[in-house]
C-alpha cells in the first residue's frame, strides 16, 4: 500500500493464503530474500540486485523490462508483475518494513542479527543454573 | 472519486444481462454508501406492495467508502432488500473479504433485478462480469458451492457468496453465506436470491486499488485507531462475542427457554471459558481487522463432528439458552449446518424455541412434529429439525418461514409465544431489563434488531439506568442514526469504541477516505436521512405505529431482570417521546417539513400511504 499509493492487498508483497475450509491456518507468503537468489541469477539484465545495507533483493526499475523470468524462477511465487509491466517484490521498504507496524498481533518483526542474538542470550541465561 | 470505485454493476437476470454504470456521486455524498446508498436505490426503484420473491424485487449489494481501505474493519458490505420475513425494509451486512474484493474488481456495488428462468451464478473477474449456468451447483450446500466455483475458476482466492438448500427452497429465514463461515444473516436475503434462481456470486478483484487523498495521513489515522483499540481486558479479541454471555446472564437479560426465564442455569457449559477450552483452535480476523473476534472452532469426532467460525453470542443464545440447550458441541454442529444450508441461526433458534414452548404447553404433540421430541434441550432433535427446515420437509416446512408464520400455521393462540418484532425474531437480550433496547427493537426498520442501535451498550455498562424509560427516546434515535452511518461506511460495530459513540468520532475518517470535509452535524444528518428513507419504505408498505411494538410477553408478563421487582417493557411511555425526538406525528410518520429538511422531498408523496 505504502509503495503503490493505493489499497489492494493483491498488490501487496505479502500474500496471505487461507486453507479454508479444511483448516483454519492462514499462510503468509513473502520473499525470503534467499541466499543465492534464483531471481538475481536468472535476470538477463541484472535488474535484480542485493541491497547490502538491508539484505533485501531489489528491482531496478530502469533495468527491468518486465520479461517475468524472475517470476518464473521464484520458488515461492513472491514476485509479481505490476500493471505498469515491471517486476515488483518485497524490498523490506528500504529497511523499514511498513507491515511490521500494522500487524495487530505482532506476528511480524524486523530485527537485526545483533538484536536476535541478544534475545537468545537472555533466553539461554534462563536455563543457566 | 476518493474512497469509491466509482462504478456500480447492474444485473438483470430476466434478460441475463450485466451492465456498468457510474456511481451516483450526489447520492454517495448524501448517503455515504453501503446501507444508505442501497436504501435509496431500493426505495426509488421499487413501488408499494411488490412481492419480495417476485420479478420486481431488488437485491442491492453495496460497499462503502471505507470498505477495502485500511480503516479498521473496512471489510463490510451491506445487502438491502425487501424482506420476505417482515414484508418491510431489510439490511444485512457481512464481513470477511467479499466487499473489499468487489471494490478491487472496480465496483462499489451490485444491483440485481429480475428472475432467471434457470439456475445461474454471477462470476466477476475484474471488468469481466458473466452470468453463468449453475445447473451443477443447484442443490449443493454453500461449502460445496464455494469450493466448486473456486476449482472451476482455478482460483483458490475467489470470494464467494452463495445460498444453500434453505435459500433454494425459499425459507424466509434463509441467509447468504460468504467466505464459508460468514453471513448476510438477517431478514431472509437467501430466499430472495433463491427466488431469482441466483445460486452464488463469485468475485476476483486483482487490478484496481482504492485511492485516498493522502495515504500517509490515513495510515497515521489508522494507527491511532489501532492504539485506541488496545483496550485492557477487552473480551472481544480474547473470547469473541461469547464474552457477552456471562454479562447478559448475570444481569438477568439472557433469554432462556423462549424468554420464559432471564438467566440460564447451565451457563458454564456454553460459556466463553468452556468454548475456549473445548472448541476454539484459532483466532480469525476479517479483512483489515485488528480485533480478530472470529474464533475457528472444531469438534474433531463423534456425532457432533463439525467446524465453524463461532459459535457467536447470538447463536449460543438462540440455539443454546433459548432452547434450553447446554450441549456445546451440538451448538457448533447446528452452527455449521446453518452455514451449509444458509440459515440465520438467530431466527432459526428462536423459531425452534417457539415450537418447544408450544410442545411444553400442549399446543403441539409429537405427531404434529413428525415424531420429533422437542423437549427443552433435546439437541439431537434440533439437529434433525434443522435439516428438515432447510428442505421445508414436513414440520420443517411449518417453521421454515420464521416464527410469525409458524404461529399462523399452528394457530391455537400460539402467537402469544412467537418472539418477534415485525416478523423478525428477537436477538439475545431480554428488553424487560433494558428499556431503551426494547424501544430500539420496536422501532428498528428491519424489526427486532439490537445492532441497528446498540442502546444495550450504555444500558448494560450502567452509563444510563437500564430500568428507566426517561431519555430513551432521544438515545434510541441518536444511536439508530449513528449505526446507520457505520453500516454505510461500511465498518463493523465492534470498533465503535475506537471512534467514540457520537457522530464527531467519524468525521476525520470520512474526510481522510473521501477527501470531503464533513462536520459532526452533517454526519448525524446522513444517519438520520438513511433511517428515514427506510422508514418511508416501511410506511409505503403500510407499516406504521401499529408495527412499532413488541411481543405481548414483554408488555404483559413481568420478569425478574435484576431490578427490585419484576419488570415489563413500558413501551408506550417511550414511543411518544421517541416520535417527538424524530419529528414524527403520533402515527409515527415524519412530517413533510422534516423530510424536506433531510433532502427527501421525493418521499413526501408516499406519506399519505402510511
Amino acid at each position: 500500500m505504502a509503495t503503490e499509493g493505493i489499497m489492494n492487498p493483491t498488490l501487496s508483497r505479502i500474500n496471505v493464503l487461507a486453507a479454508y475450509p479444511s483448516s483454519a491456518l492462514d499462510l503468509p507468503i513473502l520473499c525470503k530474500q534467499c541466499d543465492g537468489a534464483p531471481c538475481i541469477a536468472t535476470c538477463p539484465r541484472q535488474a535484480l540486485k542485493r541491497d547490502h545495507r538491508t539484505g533485501a533483493v531489489t528491482v531496478d526499475k530502469w533495468d527491468c523490462n518486465g520479461c517475468a523470468i524472475c517470476m518464473s524462477a521464484c520458488p515461492l511465487g513472491a514476485i509479481l508483475i505490476r500493471t505498469n509491466g515491471l517486476a515488483a517484490k518485497c524490498d523490506l521498504c528500504r529497511g523499514d518494513p511498513r507491515c511490521v507496524g500494522f500487524c495487530p498481533v505482532n506476528a511480524i518483526a524486523f530485527k537485526t542479527l545483533e538484536e536476535v542474538s541478544a534475545e537468545r542470550r537472555l533466553e539461554a541465561a534462563k536455563h543457566v543454573t | 472519486m476518493y474512497g469509491y470505485a466509482g462504478k456500480v454493476l447492474r444485473v438483470d437476470l430476466s434478460r441475463e444481462q450485466a451492465s456498468v454504470e457510474d456511481l451516483d456521486a450526489k447520492a454517495a455524498e448524501k448517503f455515504l454508501g453501503g446501507r444508505g446508498y442501497a436504501a435509496k436505490v431500493l426505495y426509488e426503484e421499487t413501488s408499494k406492495g411488490f412481492d419480495p420473491l417476485g420479478n420486481d424485487s431488488l437485491l442491492v449489494f453495496m460497499t462503502g467508502p471505507a470498505t477495502g481501505t485500511l480503516v479498521p474493519t473496512g471489510n463490510r458490505t451491506a445487502l438491502v432488500f425487501k424482506s420476505p420475513l417482515t414484508g418491510g425494509f431489510a439490511h444485512s451486512t457481512v464481513g470477511g473479504h467479499f466487499g473489499p474484493e468487489l471494490k478491487f474488481a472496480g465496483y462499489d456495488g451490485i444491483v440485481v433485478r429480475g428472475r432467471s428462468s434457470r439456475p445461474v451464478y454471477l462470476w466477476i473477474n475484474d471488468e469481466r462480469a458473466e452470468i453463468r449456468d449453475a445447473k451443477d451447483l443447484w442443490g449443493k450446500n454453500t461449502f460445496e458451492t464455494e469450493l466448486k466455483i473456486r476449482k472451476e475458476s482455478n482460483d483458490n482466492e475467489m470470494r464467494v457468496a452463495s445460498i444453500g438448500k434453505a435459500g433454494e427452497s425459499l425459507c424466509a429465514i434463509a441467509n447468504v453465506t460468504v467466505d464459508f463461515y460468514r453471513s448476510f444473516g438477517r431478514g431472509g436475503a437467501g430466499a430472495v436470491m433463491g427466488s431469482k434462481a441466483l445460486k452464488a456470486m463469485a468475485i476476483k478483484g486483482a487490478r484496481r486499488g482504492i485511492e485516498v487523498p493522502d495515504i500517509e495521513a490515513l495510515s497515521k489515522h489508522v494507527q491511532e485507531l489501532y492504539r485506541k483499540l488496545q483496550i485492557p481486558g477487552w473480551t472481544l479479541p480474547k473470547y469473541g462475542t461469547p464474552g457477552m454471555l456471562l454479562t447478559a446472564n448475570s444481569q438477568k437479560v439472557l433469554p432462556t427457554r423462549n424468554f420464559q426465564r432471564t438467566s440460564f442455569e447451565e451457563i458454564e457449559k456454553i460459556g466463553p471459558e468452556q468454548i475456549k477450552k473445548e472448541l476454539v483452535k484459532k483466532d480469525k480476523a476479517c479483512y483489515a481487522c485488528p480485533v480478530y473476534c472470529g474464533k475457528f472452532s472444531v469438534v474433531e469426532e463423534g456425532p457432533y463432528k463439525s467446524q465453524a467460525e463461532g459459535p457467536e453470542f447470538e447463536t449460543l443464545y438462540a440455539l443454546g439458552s433459548c432452547c434450553g440447550n447446554s450441549n456445546l458441541k451440538a451448538v457448533l454442529k447446528a452452527n455449521m449446518l446453518s452455514d451449509m444450508h444458509g440459515l440465520d441461526t438467530m431466527s432459526l433458534g428462536v423459531t425452534i424455541s417457539f415450537a418447544m414452548e408450544c410442545y411444553e404447553r400442549g399446543l403441539l404433540n409429537q405427531g404434529d412434529m413428525d415424531g420429533l421430541d422437542l423437549s427443552w434441550g433435546n439437541a439431537d432433535a434440533m439437529l434433525t429439525l434443522i435439516d428438515r427446515i432447510a428442505d421445508k420437509k414436513g414440520f420443517g416446512g411449518v417453521l421454515a418461514d420464521g416464527v410469525r408464520k409458524a404461529a399462523e400455521r399452528i394457530g391455537k393462540n400460539s402467537s402469544a409465544y412467537a418472539m418477534h418484532v415485525k416478523g423478525m425474531e428477537l436477538p439475545g437480550y431480554d428488553p424487560r431489563g433494558l428499556q431503551g433496547t426494547g424501544l430500539g427493537y420496536a422501532t428498528s426498520n428491519r424489526g427486532a434488531c439490537h445492532s441497528s442501535h446498540y442502546v444495550l451498550t450504555p444500558e448494560l455498562s450502567g452509563k444510563v439506568n437500564r430500568f428507566e424509560t426517561q431519555g430513551k427516546g432521544a438515545l434510541a434515535k441518536e444511536l439508530q442514526d449513528l449505526m446507520a452511518v457505520l453500516d454505510s461506511l461500511v465498518i463493523c460495530k465492534f470498533v465503535r469504541y475506537a471512534f467514540g459513540m457520537t457522530a464527531e468520532g467519524y468525521t476525520e475518517t470520512i474526510r481522510l477516505v473521501t477527501g470531503r470535509p464533513v462536520d459532526s452535524a452533517e454526519v448525524a444528518t446522513i444517519g438520520e436521512r438513511i433511517f428515514n428513507i427506510e422508514r418511508m419504505f416501511n410506511l409505503r408498505e403500510g407499516m406504521g405505529r401499529a408495527e412499532d411494538t413488541l411481543p405481548r410477553r414483554f408488555l404483559e408478563e413481568p420478569a425478574d431482570v435484576g431490578a427490585s421487582e419484576p419488570q415489563v417493557v413500558r413501551l408506550d411511555e417511550m414511543l411518544d417521546d421517541y416520535y417527538v425526538n424524530r419529528g414524527y406525528d403520533k402515527q409515527g410518520r415524519p412530517t413533510k417539513e422534516r423530510l424536506k429538511q433531510l433532502g427527501l422531498e421525493y418521499a413526501v408523496k408516499d406519506l399519505e400511504a402510511g
